[in-house]
């Protein structure tokens, strides 16, 4: 009889270990996020909002650029008496409402490519960075590719860290440095349209491309 | 009893255990052939109307040949503009990997670049000439060879034919779905000269503005060492030499209390380019202050008669746009862009890309209308701040000497140009105001 109990005692624990699985791929699986879309905003439009925010008497603080605790607390109490979300966070319907444009158009650009710099180039030097911003402009201006920075990062198989979903990781600071300077004009890859870890590339077809330079780990070439 | 009670609870935790696996896999197929389904229509929707754009593309393009009337032109180009860019659009939709598709892509794009030139003679009535005719020609003929090969792709596929069960997802290069383009890479691009994107003559600029000779490794090295001395330079190493637009040394640059990557120019041996990463953090230097630097530190590695003339800021990081002012004229062709770290009070970076391609001693043809009558031109809403002689160039190709005038309309800034030989408005850019400078579109 105790036999039965050795059996019985584990094979009920694996079925609990199998159901706790599950349930964890079910919730992972159909865990949709429904955080409302938020652009980075720039010092400059918290700033102007700490501006109106103080103007109508929202807010009492400095004019800091920086989106401190107390300027939350102010964009929250103007959520309530607007009827939004009180969330505190500056999401376009805020924005709207408190009459600031935030730029969209351009800091969607800058964040798209902080975001696929910061995927495809985190462990590199600072240049490197700089690069990788470079050849995807260099692509959207070239007529080989789709023109523009949304079709290019995110044309099938391009980036290999778009195809596998890390470019929905938060850019750091550096990575929208990066982004910036490229967008206004730097380019140390001087016309390049690819780029490759020559260590790990598995397509024979890149290595045809005629070189231009080595910057990191990255070969770039055109 | 004990023993009983025993296997109850295991055939109940068996049974929950493999209802619950049962129903979250049901779940998960279900879900899944969804997902594919929206997938597939998607994949579908894209490469059903690229047949469709670029089957209008030859009807437009026959049209071309024929049409004679101003307003149909116009009509016909612009229709042909548009099936190029949604064509485009419908292309990178696709599951298809670059380098299987790019020729394709260059027609596309190509064409719709020469339509924009086309566009650009019926606005400013001007005839095609002999070789637009010539050129309209042969795109036609391309356009139909593109035709009849999509065409007849399409019409090889099965009536339950999915795109997606011919893609590798892992590996782009290795789908089937890639074998139905081969013979679309085929077609051939006509080379096209004009005044418009995507035009050689954009994609092939010719480097104007460096030294005729060359330097080698070590001159390289000793340049930057004398021009950044004032930087206390630690240490230098080569990194690596690029092959590209122009031709560099480039150098691991660590300073007192900075990182810089250096590049320098084999023709030449001039700071082409600094790249630099800023902290920011607390201000250091007066947004003036920053400035004289950065004007100090681009005609200190050689870029003559430097102004800042626009500069924008974030979290203290500087970006100054300088260009040459001679004898009160601007020269934005030549701009050279600076980055300044308020914090380190230092210039962390430098892009002289443009300086090098179009510096070149030039000879100015006086303006044939003066500043009040360019002045009588411009719009009655804007007032005229400050106005400006300036060099700028060309959307594509080429420079115009223009009147600069910096305009406002209620909150908003403008500049306008104004040709200065036909009076005509040659472009007009607005200000995006913020706490950190401006942003031009």
């Amino acid at each position: 009889m105790k036999t039965l109990k050795f059996v019985c005692i584990p094979i009920i624990a694996i079925c609990l270990l199998i159901l706790l699985a599950v349930s964890h791929f079910v919730v992972s699986f159909f865990n949709v996020s429904n955080k409302p879309f938020l652009v980075e905003a720039f010092a400059a439009d918290i700033a102007e909002i700490q501006r109106r925010l103080k103007d109508w008497g929202y807010y009492d603080g400095e004019i800091t650029g920086v989106n401190d605790w107390e300027t939350q607390q102010a964009i929250m109490y103007f959520q309530r008496t607007h009827g939004i979300a009180e969330t505190g966070e500056i999401d376009y319907e805020t924005a709207n409402a408190i009459g600031v444009s935030l730029n969209s158009q351009n800091s969607n650009d800058l964040y798209l490519l902080a975001k696929c710099i910061h995927a495809e180039a985190r462990g590199e030097i600072y240049v490197g960075k700089v690069a990788v911003g470079a050849v995807i402009l260099n692509r959207v201006a070239s007529p080989d590719f789709p023109n523009t920075i949304y079709g290019v990062i995110y044309q099938p198989w391009a980036f290999t860290a778009v195809h596998d979903g890390q470019i929905n990781l938060e850019p750091d600071s550096e990575a929208y440095q990066a982004a910036q300077d490229a967008l206004s004009g730097w380019d140390p890859t001087y016309g390049s349209l690819y780029y490759y870890n020559p260590d790990v590339a598995t397509s024979s077809w890149i290595w045809s491309r005629q070189v231009v330079t080595t910057i990191g780990k990255h070969v770039f070439a055109i | 009893m004990k023993n009983k009670g025993l296997i109850i609870g295991l055939w109940i935790t068996v049974g929950i255990t493999f209802l619950a696996t049962l129903a979250a896999l049901v779940v998960f197929i279900v879900t899944t052939n969804t997902y594919q389904t929206q997938l597939e229509n998607l994949y579908k929707r894209s490469f059903y109307e690229l047949s469709s754009n670029i089957n209008d593309l030859e009807v437009d393009m026959s049209k071309l040949v024929a049409v004679n009337d101003t307003t149909t032109k116009r009509e016909v180009l612009t229709n042909i503009y548009n099936s190029c860019t949604m064509a485009n659009n419908n292309i990178s939709n696709l599951p298809i990997s670059n380098n299987k598709i790019e020729k394709v892509n260059a027609f596309i794009n190509t064409l719709g670049g020469y339509t924009y030139s086309l566009l650009t003679k019926v606005n400013d009535n001007v005839d095609f000439s002999d070789y637009d005719y010539e050129k309209i020609e042969e795109l036609h003929t391309a356009s139909l060879n593109l035709k009849a090969e999509y065409n007849s792709y399409i019409s090889t596929l099965k009536f339950d034919y999915n795109i997606i069960n011919d893609v590798d997802f892992s590996s782009g290069d290795n789908s089937s779905f890639n074998a139905g383009f081969v013979n679309l890479e085929n077609s051939k691009v006509p080379t096209l000269i004009y005044d418009g994107p995507f035009s050689d003559s954009v994609l092939n600029k010719e480097v104007k503005g460096l030294p005729n000779y060359e330097v080698s490794k070590e001159d390289a090295e000793q340049i930057v060492k004398e021009k950044l001395a004032f930087l206390e330079v630690k240490n230098i190493s080569l990194a690596g030499e690029s092959d590209g637009e122009f031709y560099t040394y480039n150098f691991n640059v660590e300073t007192q209390n900075s990182k810089l990557f250096v590049q320098v120019t084999k023709q030449g041996g001039v700071l082409l380019d600094i790249t630099g990463y800023g902290t920011g953090g607390t201000e250091n230097l007066s947004s003036n202050q920053a400035i004289t630097l950065a004007e100090t530190f681009a005609t200190n590695l050689g870029y003559e008669n430097m102004h800042q003339v626009w500069y924008a800021e974030n979290k203290n990081i500087m970006y100054v746009n300088l260009a040459p002012i001679v004898q009160g004229v601007i020269y934005y062709p030549d701009l050279v862009k600076v980055k300044v770290d308020k914090t380190m009070g230092q210039v962390i970076a430098l892009e002289g890309k443009n300086y090098c391609y179009n510096h070149v001693e030039r000879s100015l043809n006086s303006p044939k209308i003066s500043f009040d009558d360019a002045q009588s031109k411009l719009s009655k809403a804007l007032s005229v701040k400050e106005r400006n002689l300036t060099l700028i160039p060309n959307k594509f190709v080429g420079e115009t000497l223009t009147y600069e005038f910096i305009c406002t309309w209620k909150d908003y800034t403008y500049y306008v140009y104004i040709d200065v030989e036909t009076g005509e408005e040659v472009n007009i850019l607005r200000i995006i105001k913020t706490t950190s400078g401006d942003l031009i579109i």
